[in-house]
């Protein structure tokens, strides 16, 4: 009874979050946002597939019911405060991939934008099934931790599970969370590759960090950097001309503050305004010198 | 350059705020705090009335906790004991260390503070800042947002506190930057990292 009572309202939320409200998709436990994030927030996991088949890759989709006037942050905040935190544990032999952030938003603020989201978000997270499976289910738990913010913030937290089919035999499921399903309105949300994209690059000469591709005949376009140790990304000159998005940046980089991680420039350029229109991420890895940690201090000056 | 640019701009808001609040400020605590020069000066009164001029540690690694006792974050940090544990470490490492912890949240009172100070049992004062003079002049941007200024009263690092923004390492596991900096002055390196991007609440400024 409590499963078909949790089923039946995800897929009421499911049905209201799509355009012609289909209702088909498979969906995991839905309940009220944690206390600590005083019902700011509801949260529904949702689950890409069913019945998985082995070595499919499909999505867990983490959807954030936000407060009206209340806001949700990027994986870069820019000057707000955490984004949210999704930890997946799946059984034994299920890969867990990283978290796909869909188009965020600008908010202008005192302090410097910050990047987030309002009303309702789902986040995605990529899962690939063992090569092997048994006919029978699987329980996927999610552990969830969110800031939200008005004036003040709040923090929240929630645990959900989803329940879902296993196939021993592959092709035999049609996705529900990801490209070609119910939720694909929401999956266009998620950037596309910009080295996907004809005509289109990126490239970094030590200082200016520059992004080019076309336009497709949007009038407007924005940038929003990915927040990494030892990078500082200063204000992005933006021009569309004849159809085409050129994005230059200047960038600062100071290996000593990456703290031994890999250093990439990464982020996002999205054209139009609306939801849904085009967005492309790009990553540079950097190859630069660690620190000498040897190096000491400059002398006290006078 | 995007630092230059947020100091140009907190800067100017610096600016604006002494010209219309704080006719005591001199020219030295207008400056904005810098990464490797002296820190400016300031006074503030902390929750007893006492004066606390930073000058007056001349001499004596100090360092700066920007807080605000209603952000979740830094009661997050408080109720894990980071902040605490890494007072008691840095303390460790040089006892004549000071630590002060500066409230810039506009609403902010003595009261609230003192709470805080008896239920966490803190050794170490909370200053008001609550017109955000000061908090402008180290471009302090978030709670907890650290700031570590040497003997000589150079500013050798801010940012956040640890790489633990969502509590889910061991206090041992987590690298706590304070620390690390406050060992590096006193073995006499050079700091690295000088600034990790603090995590937090936004400081609620005034203005």
């Amino acid at each position: 009874m409590q499963r078909r009572w949790q089923l039946a309202s995800s897929l009421a939320v499911s049905a209201a979050l799509l355009p012609g409200g289909a209702a088909h998709a498979q969906l995991g436990a839905s309940a009220p946002g944690d206390s600590r994030g005083d019902g700011l927030v509801t949260v529904s996991l949702l689950c890409g597939s069913n019945p998985i088949g082995p070595g499919q890759t499909f999505h867990l989709g983490v959807r954030f019911d936000i407060m009206p006037k209340w806001h949700m942050y990027w994986k870069n905040p820019g000057a707000g405060a955490l984004p949210p935190r999704i930890v997946v544990t799946a059984p034994a032999g299920y890969t867990v991939g990283d978290v796909l952030w869909p188009r965020p938003v600008a908010i202008t603020t005192p302090l410097g934008p910050e990047y987030g989201y309002y009303d309702a978000v789902v986040l995605f997270v990529p899962i690939t099934a063992p090569a092997t499976l048994t006919d029978g289910t699987v329980s996927l738990h999610a552990f969830i931790q969110w800031t939200v913010c008005r004036e003040v913030c709040r923090m929240g937290s929630a645990r959900r599970e989803v329940v879902t089919a296993t196939s021993s035999r592959a092709g035999a499921t049609a996705p529900t969370v990801g490209p070609g399903g119910p939720l694909a309105a929401l999956w266009k949300r998620l950037p596309a590759a910009l080295s996907g994209l004809t005509a289109a690059g990126s490239s970094f000469d030590g200082t200016t960090l520059s992004l080019t591709g076309p336009a497709g005949g949007m009038t407007s376009a924005a940038f929003f950097p990915v927040d990494a140790p030892g990078i500082t990304y200063g204000t992005a000159d933006i021009t569309i001309r004849q159809s085409r998005f050129r994005v230059t940046v200047p960038v600062e980089l100071k290996p000593a503050n990456a703290a031994g991680e890999p250093m990439a420039l990464a982020g996002l350029v999205t054209l139009g305004e609306k939801p849904d229109d085009p967005c492309y991420d790009f990553m540079i890895p950097l190859a630069v010198e660690p620190p000498d940690p040897t190096r000491k201090a400059d002398a006290p000056r006078d | 350059m995007k630092a230059r640019r947020l100091l140009a701009r907190i800067g100017l808001g610096a600016g604006m705020v002494v010209l219309a609040a704080s006719a005591s400020a001199t020219a030295d605590e207008q400056k904005v705090a810098k990464l490797g020069e002296p820190a400016p000066n300031f006074t503030l009164t902390d929750t007893t009335g006492r004066t606390r001029t930073l000058s007056e540690y001349a001499g004596r690694i100090v360092v700066l906790e920007w807080f605000n006792t209603q952000c979740p974050v830094v009661q997050k940090c408080y109720r894990s004991k980071s902040i605490q544990t890494a007072n008691e470490k840095v303390r460790e490492l040089d006892k004549s260390i000071v630590w002060l912890a500066v409230n810039s949240t506009s609403s902010t009172n003595a009261g609230q503070n003192t709470m805080w100070i008896k239920k966490f049992d803190l050794g170490y004062p909370i200053l008001l800042d609550v017109d955000g003079t000061v908090g402008h002049q180290f471009d302090a941007r978030r709670t907890p947002h650290m700031f570590v200024i040497d003997k000589e009263g150079i500013l050798r690092y801010h940012g956040a506190i640890d790489n633990n923004a969502f509590g889910d390492k061991k206090l041992d596991e987590a690298t706590n930057y304070v620390v690390n900096a406050v060992q590096q002055i006193v073995e006499g390196e050079t700091v690295a990292p000088d600034y990790i991007k603090p995590y937090g609440c936004s400081v609620k400024y005034k203005n």
